[in-house]
């Protein structure tokens, strides 16, 4: 065998890889802020693994009992996901003809494997690793890191092989069966689809077996004694190097080395699969017809408007070729989990399946013709384009054609939460909520699919040829979506405090508004400026700037969060951490718009001050301490109320060192962290399609009501008054940024403008 | 609006420091069929997809039927287009995805049904247009594509490469169309490599080079242009232009 041949064809299908995943700048950029947003999570999962260990460490058997019960459903479950993404790459690689012809097949099969398993290493398995370094770290044992990287490594190789084999014969077995090819592709995907639902079913009912729903205590999930399944036994190599590792027992051995032999018994069952998919007939018995099949066409009757014959126009294609429309299998999957995870309790089930549905309802709405509108015309775009019909009807049609799918099952499903005791009023609010939520959906996913068009025809569980969506464009649709739905429906249902429910409706309204409104223009550009620079759009560089507030408003609570929960510091030094962390937040959200946006840092407009830009400083300055003047005597002359920022109460509690190291934090991270934000991303985004004076008012319109939620606590007049106040103080360092054309400038004068005021607080406590 | 349907100065498409059409002047008289020859990658198809408004020039000016490419709105009722590829819609039939373009077009669906049958039938597809066109061969899909484009009746029609990959016969009506076309009034911009094609259709041939037009006139003077004044085929013609070197004629070619 020739091994430099395996890894070169290795090597290629993984230069595709990244082709096809990381090629775009706007998806590192995004997948970057997904990460920088979810660093709770990732926190969270690493404290535990880290608490584990540390449990390990103090001898707590618990942990091997949970790790030898729960070790076999995992490991099926990458089994199954392996079965699932076995023709991924095995039966859709590059120069599939040249290398058929020319390659032998054994180092044909390796190359690709190889290929597969250094992707699920670094997909999979790397972030395994790092857990596994946080649980030895717990433990107090590099003896447990060396041996759970290897037994983790082992596994998983072991079942992703596993499940290629048993991927592979599955569809060996399909194509046994006489049936037209599309038909065979859809029973595919509906045996996908169920395989997965049945898993999850199983895994409930295992779940649920001897134990109540209420009493989730240990000995319910893993009795005392042996697993049920011997395999369990493998879990005992996970703690090698810990007090929990009861020595080379016979079991332990036994379980080794079937994993052990998964591996080459894997290799040669694919070795054999592979050749007779690949070189099989592609002219499978075809039922007589199906090519020919005659007097399909219909005439399009009457349409009131031409919206109304795209609509038809979609909906025909859809049914004529369903299976375009693979990838909702990828929803079915996830909302029939839902349901099945109440399959032990008929009660719950009823709930469960109108909430699967309600979901299923909102994400289809965008899920089903939103995602890909530019790829699914294809060459058709051009058409379009040239057509006398404008832009916005496609765009427009696409929305319809999903609420028309998505809005019947909001209604089913909230229908059945009613019926499943969810109380009638909470379900019209529900309801309606999520049926509002329906065209956002759908303007959302036409915009990601805007920004994110798939183009490449690929497969999706490699079952019809079609040009599916961008995974990342899918993943972000349900997410955020996903994210409204669930957030509106606690914030209507359930009873968080006044507070919390205006925060998060609150939230849950703008944001769809942002994202509704901001897709369709988007998607409608996309259609109109096809092949052209898109026209200048105030609106939508208006929603863009307050989108991109919003977002920073989030990942700066779940920097600042993380920070908190998982780096041991509290008092002034975990007050700074968090500070910091916040900024850092917003300072991502910056670094991925000038990234993703491919606008590059220059235009951020970063310079060194000459002359001319101190002494723009110096009346920036003095503006904006007479603003503060101003406000005073309008305080404590008229009497008018204001808002306390929340920084004001920590100053109060932790006294004046905290004054102190705010006058530093306000100089060296506000002041350039907002600025960058405020004036270098919104203000100057604005001023591409707006006249600058224009841009500087709505830019400051933005920062001020980004500071909402720190005066939140105040009432509506002293809200105003101190907002008021920001929107000034914002046009004043908008103008010295407009003015010098450099963000530096404008950092400084709003840097020393905070710091001025903490210094006289800090005074004023000494 | 003059006599000219195409007018090209100074066109030119860049990307990076590629140049794909540089400099381009065309004048292409209103009813006429203009053969755009040229071999592969020479820029016909950016060309093309500048004078059809899908693609902004780096420089230089155009205008169609009259109006500025920049203005899209005011080019695109005037235009048809068929790329290399027909885009047509897998799950319609030709009767349905022509219906469907044509309301598109805003034309009234009554009106158009006869037009889109007396198309459908110089091309030979009558019989053929209930069935899906995934099941269409290359040659049929190429027809339909071709009937898309002329089916508002556009001033300057746009095909590209309207021939490729047909057998003889469906070759033979989709020149056949164009032909007629052209005798109803249609400009027909015809980019190919085909050169009987343009030899027995075209009034003017422009040859394109690596985004130069490096000979421009009718097929008889592209023909005679040779050196010694000696009558050559137009493909000895087109072979010499766009080699640079002079290709022996063939009974002086060495055997």
């Amino acid at each position: 065998m020739n091994v430099d041949r395996v890894r070169a064809i290795a090597r290629a299908e993984r230069r595709r890889d990244r082709h096809r995943y990381a090629a775009s700048r706007r998806q590192r950029a995004l997948l970057a802020l997904a990460a920088v947003v979810f660093l709770p999570v990732v926190g969270l999962l690493l404290l535990g693994a880290y608490r584990l260990g540390q449990g390990v460490a103090g001898g707590d058997t618990a942990v091997r009992q949970l790790a030898r019960w729960y070790l076999p459903g995992s490991a099926l479950l990458f089994v199954f996901l392996g079965a699932l993404n076995a023709g991924r790459r095995l039966l859709n690689f590059a120069a599939e003809p040249l290398l058929l012809t020319a390659v032998p097949t054994r180092e044909l099969v390796y190359g690709l494997l190889v290929a597969d398993a250094t992707s699920w290493v670094l997909g999979l398995v790397g972030p395994a690793v790092v857990l596994v370094a946080a649980f030895a770290v717990g433990a107090g044992s590099p003896v447990a890191l060396v041996a759970g990287v290897l037994a983790l490594g082992l596994l998983s190789v072991a079942c992703l092989l596993t499940g290629i084999a048993v991927g592979l014969a599955a569809r060996v077995l399909l194509r046994r069966v006489p049936l037209s090819p599309s038909t065979r592709s859809v029973l595919g995907t509906v045996g996908t689809v169920g395989g997965a639902l049945m898993a999850g079913g199983a895994g409930a009912l295992i779940g649920a077996g001897g134990a109540d729903a209420q009493d989730l205590g240990l000995d319910a999930l893993a009795p005392t004694g042996p697993p049920p399944v011997p395999l369990g036994y493998y879990a005992d190599w996970l703690l090698v190097g810990t007090p929990l590792f009861e020595g080379v027992t016979p079991a332990a051995v036994g379980s080794l080395a079937v994993v052990a032999l998964a591996v080459p018994l894997a290799v040669g069952a694919i070795h054999r699969l592979l050749p007779s998919l690949w070189y099989a007939d592609p002219a499978l018995p075809t039922p007589e017809g199906e090519a020919a099949t005659g007097g399909r066409g219909r005439s399009w009757g009457r349409h009131r408007t031409r919206t109304g014959l795209v609509v038809a126009g979609l909906f025909r294609r859809a049914v004529r070729t369903p299976l375009r429309y693979a990838h909702v299998a990828y929803y079915l999957i996830v909302v029939g989990l839902l349901v099945v995870g109440g399959v032990t309790n008929p009660e719950v089930l009823v709930l469960m399946t109108g909430g699967a549905l309600v979901l299923l309802g909102v994400w289809l709405a965008g899920g089903l013709f939103g995602l890909n509108p530019v790829g699914e015309e294809g060459a058709m775009l051009d058409q379009l384009v040239l057509s006398a019909t404008p832009a916005a009807t496609f765009v427009r049609a696409r929305i319809v054609a999903g609420v028309v799918v998505g809005a019947p099952l909001v209604a089913v499903g909230t229908g059945l939460t009613v019926v499943g005791g969810l109380a009638p009023t909470d379900g019209l609010l529900v309801g309606a909520l999520c049926l509002a939520l329906t065209p956002v959906s759908a303007a959302a996913a036409l915009g990601l699919g805007t920004l994110y068009p798939g183009t490449e025809p690929g497969t999706v569980l490699d079952t019809a040829e079609t040009v599916p969506p961008e995974t990342v464009a899918v993943v972000a649709h349900a997410g955020l979506t996903g994210a409204f739905a669930v957030l509106g429906v606690v914030g209507l249902v359930t009873d968080p405090g006044l507070g919390v429910r205006v925060f998060l409706l609150g939230t849950v309204g703008v944001g769809a508004v942002l994202l509704g409104d901001g897709g369709y223009r988007y998607a409608v550009a996309g259609v109109r400026d096809y092949g052209r620079e898109r026209a200048p759009d105030p609106v939508f560089a208006l929603e863009l700037g307050a989108g991109l507030a919003l977002v920073g408003l989030v990942a700066a609570n779940s920097v600042s969060l993380a920070a908190l929960a998982f780096l041991p510091l509290s008092g002034t030094p975990g007050f700074v951490l968090a500070f910091v962390g916040a900024y850092a937040g917003y300072a991502a959200v910056v670094a991925t718009y000038v990234y993703g946006s491919g606008r590059g840092w220059r235009w951020l407009g970063l310079r060194w001050p000459d002359a001319g830009d101190l002494r723009v400083l110096g009346v920036g300055l003095a503006a904006s301490f007479g603003v503060y003047a101003a406000l005073v005597g309008a305080v404590t002359v008229v009497g008018l109320p204001v808002a306390q920022h929340s920084l004001g109460r920590d100053v109060a509690a932790g006294g004046p060192g905290v004054a102190l190291v705010l006058v530093a934090l306000s100089v060296l991270v506000v002041g350039p962290v907002e600025e960058l934000l405020f004036r270098g991303v919104v203000q100057r985004r604005l001023a591409e399609t707006v006249p600058e004076s224009t841009a500087v008012g709505l830019a400051a319109l933005v920062f001020a009501l980004a500071h909402l939620p720190v005066y939140a606590t105040a009432g509506p007049v002293a809200v105003a008054v101190s907002l008021g106040t920001l929107v000034v103080l914002g046009a004043v360092w908008g103008w010295v940024y407009a003015r010098t054309g450099s963000v530096v400038p404008a950092a400084l004068c709003h840097g020393c403008y905070n710091g001025a005021l903490f210094g006289v607080a800090y005074v004023a406590l000494l | 609006m003059d006599d000219t349907a195409i007018r090209t100065t100074g066109l030119t498409k860049r990307y990076g420091d590629v140049v794909a059409v540089e400099d381009l002047d065309l004048a292409v008289p209103s009813g006429s069929v203009y053969g755009f020859l040229g071999p592969n990658g020479a820029g016909k198809t950016t060309t093309i997809e500048m004078l059809t408004t899908l693609l902004v020039p780096t420089s230089g000016t155009a205008t169609v039927a009259g109006h500025d490419v920049a203005d899209r709105d005011a080019v695109k009722p005037h235009v048809g287009y068929l790329p290399d590829e027909p885009p047509l819609y897998d799950g319609f039939s030709a009767r349905e995805q022509l219906a469907y373009v044509a309301e598109l077009h805003g034309l009234d669906p009554d009106a158009v049904a006869d037009r889109i049958e007396t198309l459908l039938g110089r091309v030979g597809l009558t019989d053929d247009a209930d069935r899906l066109v995934d099941t269409y061969s290359q040659g049929m899909r190429q027809k339909v594509g071709l009937v898309q484009a002329v089916l508002h009746d556009p001033a300057v029609v746009f095909l590209d490469e309207p021939t490729n990959g047909l057998d003889p016969r469906a070759a033979r009506e989709v020149v056949d169309l164009i032909d007629g076309l052209a005798a109803e009034g249609t400009t027909v911009f015809l980019s190919t490599h085909i050169l009987s094609v343009v030899e027995e259709i075209a009034d003017t041939v422009g040859v394109l080079h690596d985004g130069h037009l490096v000979a421009e006139g009718a097929v008889e003077s592209l023909r005679r242009r040779a050196a010694d004044g000696s009558e050559r085929t137009l493909e000895q013609a087109f072979l010499e232009i766009t080699d640079g070197e002079a290709i022996p004629a063939a009974e002086d070619a060495p055997r």
